[in-house]
């Protein structure tokens, strides 16, 4: 071999050996997840707990899958078109087989729909949600049209929810079964392999999904709840993966060289509110102690001063270590509905002084606020802080914190007057906070669940026609004005939106869910 | 003796009855765990209907009443959150936690009785000083802080051993542990470490006293005129008389290290019970919280007659007693 043919030969060989390395890639590794949660149940129709979807996302596919930003894309339908406001008209991919080797059609989005009320010991809420289908139509075996009640917005997004089942499980089929793999199929991107209880699950990849191939053909989840030892196996190299890092750890993390961290912002934002409808709101005084004669939070000055009084900037740098966003409204940017022209309420003391002082507190006065002490990243932390802003314009804050199994159960009991919540914000638009936070409490229709103080009719009536509204652009214009009205009230008070953390071993790239799932397919080997 | 064992039995019962009374109770008083287990977005009806599914609107004595109805037909109820039978959450991880607790009292008494022996038939020596001091700092060091530092440094730092979780498991004689492969052995020895470092200390500390009681005794100083080498009048005179509170103490220690390896579980991620009582605590998992007291409470009971059995072979004393009360 002359030197120059040789010479010649080098590109040759480097792309060889690059092909190489590329191979040894997709021929796939093992990939060990440290993890948070465990699931309660791999019946992916039994809770919508959505800690437990993540995992039924690797096992399962729904017709519509939420993307990192959740919006809706297609999964198991190709495409979807809106035939009439009531109709709805899905084209099933072709080809799909399930795990079992059955092929997927039109007669297991029947067969998944019935299953879905009849789940034995069910919770009923995925069924709750997709409740406005009132028939479902088959056209052709890849033709399926849904026709709802009456027009429903959220049927798309709820449709993310719903994991197809093969329709070979018959009607008898148990969560148990689920759960000790044996019903366990679906057409998703991994196989369920086991689940030992506390333990660890395993999925083997699926080569034939229609979704691409995931970089790794055996996935662990280790179920390590402690967030210490979760950050400490990654270390030691027992994990290639772990998630909910926590914020204070991550300066430490980064500085270390084994080690890459992704974030991006979550759908999950934290929220103040204050009890405007009671005479006496629980926990609120005059600076001696004694009650006052009226309730100061009814005053919107009192609520817009204690909003100008937080300085949210200084909470995400200082006390969250820059792992959150200063929120403007009750929903993270790039999200459905999400208003532009809203900022993160100015940081005035002195305003806030002046609106007291208007309000006729110019001495101030005295509340408790509560909130939850290992629920949110660095809850207890906030809430004091958010405490001493609060005393420096003259309210006198008595921070009461919390583990949630406590908090929760006395929140459901109306027994607070100022607390701290966050909400999920899980369908990746305006519509749940609005429907759940914000409408007013409404039995029949189930809106208002997680509202007992705040009450405004003219953004009832704006929620209901938002919701009932088909089309993307009129819809999300009247949500971005309902949240320009929940800010003019003040009375649900939006600080920060918190970050999804995810850490892993060097040479690995993970796209973060806002949502917080956990997904095995998001991770990719870097290919150098 | 039967007399004995049916009297300890009996207690055993009144206590079973007690426990599951206080904790039945103690979470109802907390409050009502719907909304810690449903998803945020459920409508008011559907947090109603699950509240109706589980029980929980009916009165808190109704709900003692059916619990107890159907305790008698050994059915211990289902988890409020993966609606498995509690029982069986319980007992799939038993295993491991009691693996744990055995591996940890082994490491306590080979390592603690030899340190107590040495420190107590040596009085001022440095060793005594050495094993005291390392004693009181292994009864308040606290747990967690002494497991991560485990992690750090044996994991972590020096990468020598897992950190955390349970290795593969072997099985033997139809038992299946990890203690019988050598990576279950690998991930058991920090969180076993951790486990043993209290009753370790109690073990020597109590070796310690005893072994230095004896040696002033007159079958001691006997044994030495007659001649005795040194290391049988410490390993079979002395031993053999100060084994009596350390055999007690192991078996009190025993029940202890099963119901508190919550701690070192949590810190470890060992798929015991443990771990599965923080997860039930926090989302009120009533069914699984009353089943595990009720599960540890047996066995307290348990090794407390077990005890007992043991003292009566020891001590011949006991044994003469108990017969003359029997008879």
């Amino acid at each position: 071999m002359s030197a120059d043919t040789w010479l010649r030969s080098i590109p040759r060989w480097a792309l060889a050996a690059m092909a190489l390395a590329w191979l040894a890639v997709a021929q796939g590794q093992p990939l060990t997840i440290g993890t948070m949660v465990e699931p309660k149940s791999m019946d992916p129709q039994l809770t919508a707990l959505s800690s437990d979807l993540s995992y039924y996302r690797h096992v399962f596919d729904s017709l519509v899958t939420p993307d990192d930003r959740l919006r809706p894309r297609p999964g198991l339908a190709e495409s979807w078109t809106v035939v009439s406001d009531t109709v709805y008209e899905f084209k099933l991919r072709r080809g799909v087989r399930f795990h079992d080797g059955s092929t997927f059609d039109a007669k297991d989005v029947v067969y998944t729909l019935e299953r879905l009320p009849k789940v034995p010991n069910g919770d009923g809420l995925t069924a709750g949600k997709l409740k406005p289908i009132a028939r479902v139509e088959v056209i052709d075996p890849y033709t399926v049209r849904l026709h709802t009640s009456k027009p429903d917005s959220g049927i798309l997004r709820a449709l993310g929810q719903l994991f197809i089942l093969p329709k070979g499980l018959g009607p008898n089929v148990t969560s148990d079964d689920f759960s000790s793999g044996k019903a366990a199929i679906g057409t998703g991107p991994f196989r369920f392999v086991s689940w030992k209880r506390s333990d660890n699950m395993q999925l083997v990849r699926n080569d034939a999904w229609w979704g691409g191939k995931p970089d790794f053909d055996k996935v662990t989840f280790r179920f390590i709840p402690n967030a210490a030892s979760r950050v400490a196996a990654l270390q030691a190299g027992d994990v290639d993966m772990i998630d909910f890092v926590p914020p204070l750890d991550v300066p430490r993390l980064s500085r270390d060289p084994k080690i890459s961290i992704f974030k991006a912002s979550a759908a999950r934002v934290i929220y103040l509110e204050l009890d405007t409808l009671r005479d006496v709101a629980p926990g609120v005084t005059d600076l001696t102690g004694k009650p006052l004669d009226r309730n100061p939070f009814k005053d919107i000055r009192v609520r817009r001063a204690i909003s100008h009084a937080i300085d949210r900037k200084l909470i995400v740098s200082r006390v969250l270590e820059g792992m959150g966003e200063p929120a403007t409204q009750l929903m993270p940017q790039g999200f459905g509905g999400y208003n532009d022209a809203l900022k993160v309420p100015a940081f005035d003391p002195a305003l806030s002084r002046k609106l007291l002082a208007e309000a006729g507190y110019p001495q101030g006065f005295a509340m408790t606020l509560a909130c939850t002490n290992d629920r949110y990243v660095n809850d207890s932390g906030f809430c004091q802080a958010i405490g001493q802003m609060l005393a420096r314009v003259g309210i006198k804050v008595a921070v009461d914190a919390m583990p949630a199994n406590v908090y929760f159960p006395k929140y459901n009991k109306a027994s607070f007057g100022a607390y701290i919540l966050g909400w999920g914000n899980s369908s990746g638009d305006a519509s749940s906070v609005l429907t759940s936070v914000v409408h007013s409490p409404n039995k029949a229709t189930g809106r208002g669940s997680w509202n007992h103080n705040y009450r405004n009719t003219t953004l009832d009536a704006l929620i209901d026609a938002a919701l009932g509204t088909v089309d993307d652009t009129r819809r999300e214009a009247l949500y971005a004005k309902a949240m320009e009205r929940v800010m003019e009230d003040a009375a649900i008070i939006p600080l920060h939106a918190q970050l999804v953390i995810v850490a892993t071993r060097k040479g690995l790239n993970y796209t973060p869910a806002a949502d917080e799932a956990t997904l095995a397919q998001n991770v990719r080997a870097r290919k150098n | 003796m039967v007399k004995l064992i049916a009297g300890r039995i009996l207690q055993g019962f009144g206590v079973l009855v007690a426990v599951s009374l206080i904790a039945f109770f103690g979470i109802y008083a907390i409050g009502d765990p719907t909304s810690l287990l449903v998803d945020p977005q459920a409508t008011q009806q559907d947090v109603e209907q699950v509240r109706h599914n589980l029980g929980l609107d009916q009165p808190m004595w109704r709900q003692y009443g059916l619990f107890v109805g159907s305790l008698a037909s050994g059915d211990f109820g289902r988890s409020f959150a993966t609606h498995e039978p509690a029982m069986r959450m319980i007992l799939e991880r038993l295993p491991a936690t009691l693996e744990l607790a055995l591996a940890a009292i082994v490491i306590a008494v080979v390592a603690g009785v030899p340190a107590g022996l040495a420190a107590g038939t040596h009085p001022g020596s440095r060793l005594d000083r050495v094993v005291m001091t390392a004693s009181i700092l292994g009864f308040s060091l606290p747990t967690f802080w002494v497991g991560l530092m485990l992690i750090l440094v044996f994991a972590v730092n020096l990468g020598w051993l897992p950190s955390f979780g349970r290795g593969e498991l072997g099985s033997w004689l139809g038992i299946h542990s990890s203690l019988f492969t050598l990576d279950g052995l690998r991930h058991i020895l920090l969180p076993a470490l951790n486990l043993a470092l209290f009753p370790m200390s109690l073990v020597a500390r109590l070796t310690r006293s005893g072994a230095r009681e004896a040696l002033e005794l007159d079958f001691v100083r006997f044994a030495r005129a007659k001649g005795i080498s040194e290391r049988r009048v410490v390993f079979v005179h002395i031993l053999k008389y100060i084994s009596v509170p350390i055999v007690t103490m192991i078996g009190m220690q025993l029940g202890l290290l099963v119901a508190f390896a919550i701690v070192t579980e949590s810190v470890f991620s060992w798929p015991g019970t443990g771990k599965l009582l923080i997860e039930s605590i926090g989302r009120l998992d009533r069914p699984v919280v009353v089943a595990y007291l009720l599960v540890i409470v047996s066995i307290f009971v348990l090794l407390n007659l077990l005890t007992d059995l043991v003292y009566l072979t020891l001590d011949p004393r006991v044994r003469f007693d108990a017969g003359a009360h029997a008879e």
